[in-house]
């Protein structure tokens, strides 16, 4: 399995496709940094004066890509779906066409193939959705400071948010958690139910698109309810969790657990009984 | 490292009873009763669509039997085993990663199951007439290369099933010439040989047994080497169909 996981790996760094992503991830964050509305547009000094709205001087909590309510927030996390699911979730399909997993399943058991191709498409969803998240939080830490947000001010997560209470004591602990256990988890689970429409779908841009379209028709769906889940559904990767009324950790559990179980079902079961023809 | 290539042969039996695949509604492959035993090359003749791909695939448990079985040394394919655990296949065209080299691409397949070293897969990269340390990436080479590297890959971990289908495709005549010593040595260490070719020349050249196949069925096996040859025939084109 390690030595399996190990070529998969290195299969995922050497991809075009996952360094494409990344160098999106690096233009997300120039555009928040730099850009016309970036945190560095205006000169420190002003920003320092006028604070935020005029109460609380500027701090990395207010400005990070992953708290501050903006295009490039909202734009990043709608399109993370997509983001996680372009560098490798179409691997399994392209191993089919081009024979190249006949190689493999020759080599190891059918099972072990499996397992560690979803294995390295968790990681590849989960580290390009994390590492320009991490980077800009760095590079906030260059241009501002980090005074410790205040509740009583609102002006960041509102407070019945989850995690909110982590967040304005140990806002280090928040951002971290938030990154590592949604954003990772949901970026690994997103490209993994890309994986799982391999058997389903006749071209690999579809099995990356696969995500983002099952996120719309969820989100349409949504909508139709009486219950307004919906912006969940966009925003649950947001640590800013512009959706907080209406949502616990359970939704996030739910939610995450669906997805790994769906696709590692189907990935799985389907490849361990499918014929091999190429 | 390196899988000892020691006095004692290995013994493999390979045994298709009533083997019958079915795809849709067409009949692939019909009541295939045969059994295959190390130290034999065996050559699959046949038309475009005959079922000789079909049957490689079912010997290596890559499809599975509408009704009856493929048994390797007692194991059924596809129950006890999903694959048999010392195998080199060569089914259609070879399929490597288009960024990596030659040597690279073998070593990844190497290191799956450490049976090759650096060294050895060196050597089975000079076997074929390609040279190891060409930079050149998988997507560069031509296709009789890639057909080339595609038998060292099968070669290289010395299995005890060995599966070639079409291995002269895209080959010029000096490739054939290599494949011919490589497969005798792999018969003589006790490998089981299972080929096709499309060319009744080289078929006749490199295989001591030929099975013909016809419509999924078997029609006839025939010896061309030794006491019972009944080569003479076979090229003649006197055998069903031929």
């Amino acid at each position: 399995m390690r030595q399996i996981f190990r070529l998969e790996m290195k299969r995922v760094f050497s991809s075009k496709e996952f360094w494409l992503v990344l160098g999106v991830g690096l233009l997300f964050i120039l555009a928040h940094l730099f850009g016309k509305e970036g945190i560095l547009a205006d000169s420190e000094f002003n920003r320092s004066i006028e604070g935020v709205n005029g109460i609380e001087p500027h701090s990395v909590w207010y400005s990070w890509l992953g708290l501050s309510p903006g295009t490039e927030n909202y734009l990043y996390f709608s399109l993370a779906p997509l983001l996680a699911a372009i560098p490798y979730a179409a691997s399994g399909w392209k191993d089919i066409k081009s024979g190249y997993q006949k190689q493999m399943v020759m080599r190891v058991p059918r099972k072990t193939y499996f397992l560690a191709k979803y294995a390295a498409v968790f990681l590849s969803g989960g580290i390009v959705i994390t590492v320009p998240l991490l980077l800009d939080f760095l590079l906030c830490h260059c241009f501002l400071p980090a005074y410790r947000p205040l509740a009583a001010y609102g002006l960041s997560i509102v407070t019945d948010a989850v995690g909110s209470e982590l967040f304005y004591t140990h806002p280090y602990l928040y951002v971290f958690l938030f990154l590592f256990f949604i954003d990772f988890l949901f970026g690994g689970a997103y490209a993994c139910l890309g994986l799982s429409a391999t058997y389903l779908l006749e071209n690999s841009v579809l099995i990356q698109f696969f995500p983002y379209i099952v996120q719309t028709i969820l989100v349409f769906l949504c909508d139709l309810c009486p219950f307004p889940v919906w912006p969940f559904l966009v925003n649950k990767m947001n640590p800013y969790q512009p959706y907080a009324e209406s949502v616990g950790a359970e939704h996030y559990l739910i939610h995450l657990l669906l997805f790994i179980g769906v696709s590692f079902a189907v990935y799985l079961r389907r490849g361990k009984y499918r014929e091999i023809y190429r | 490292m390196e899988k000892i290539i020691s006095d004692v042969k290995i013994k493999v039996e390979l045994v298709f009873s009533h083997y019958t695949k079915y795809i849709g509604k067409n009949l692939i492959l019909d009541d295939i009763s045969l059994t295959l035993q190390s130290g034999h090359i065996y050559g699959l003749k046949g038309r475009n669509g005959s079922g000789k791909t079909m049957l490689m695939r079912a010997a290596c448990g890559l499809i599975y039997p509408t009704s009856g079985s493929v048994c390797l040394d007692g194991k059924y394919l596809g129950k006890d085993i999903s694959f048999p655990k010392s195998a080199g296949v060569l089914i259609e065209n070879p399929a490597f990663l288009p960024n990596e080299t030659g040597l690279q691409n073998l070593m990844d397949l190497a290191s799956l199951k450490k049976e090759a070293d650096l060294e050895t897969v060196k050597q089975a990269i000079r076997e074929v007439g390609l040279d190891p340390d060409d930079r050149r990436k998988y997507r560069k080479y031509s296709l009789g290369m890639k057909q080339r590297l595609g038998i060292a890959a099968v070669f290289m971990e010395h299995p005890d099933l060995i599966i070639l289908d079409e291995p002269t495709n895209a080959l010029d005549e000096s490739g054939i010439t290599l494949l011919k010593p490589l497969l005798e040595r792999e018969r003589e260490r006790g490998a089981l040989i299972l080929l096709s070719c499309h060319d009744t020349e080289d078929l006749y050249a490199l295989a001591d047994q030929i099975i013909l196949i016809e419509s999924g069925k078997i029609v006839k096996q025939v010896q061309t080497k030794g006491e019972d040859s009944h080569a003479a025939d076979f090229q003649t084109g006197n055998e069903t169909g031929f």
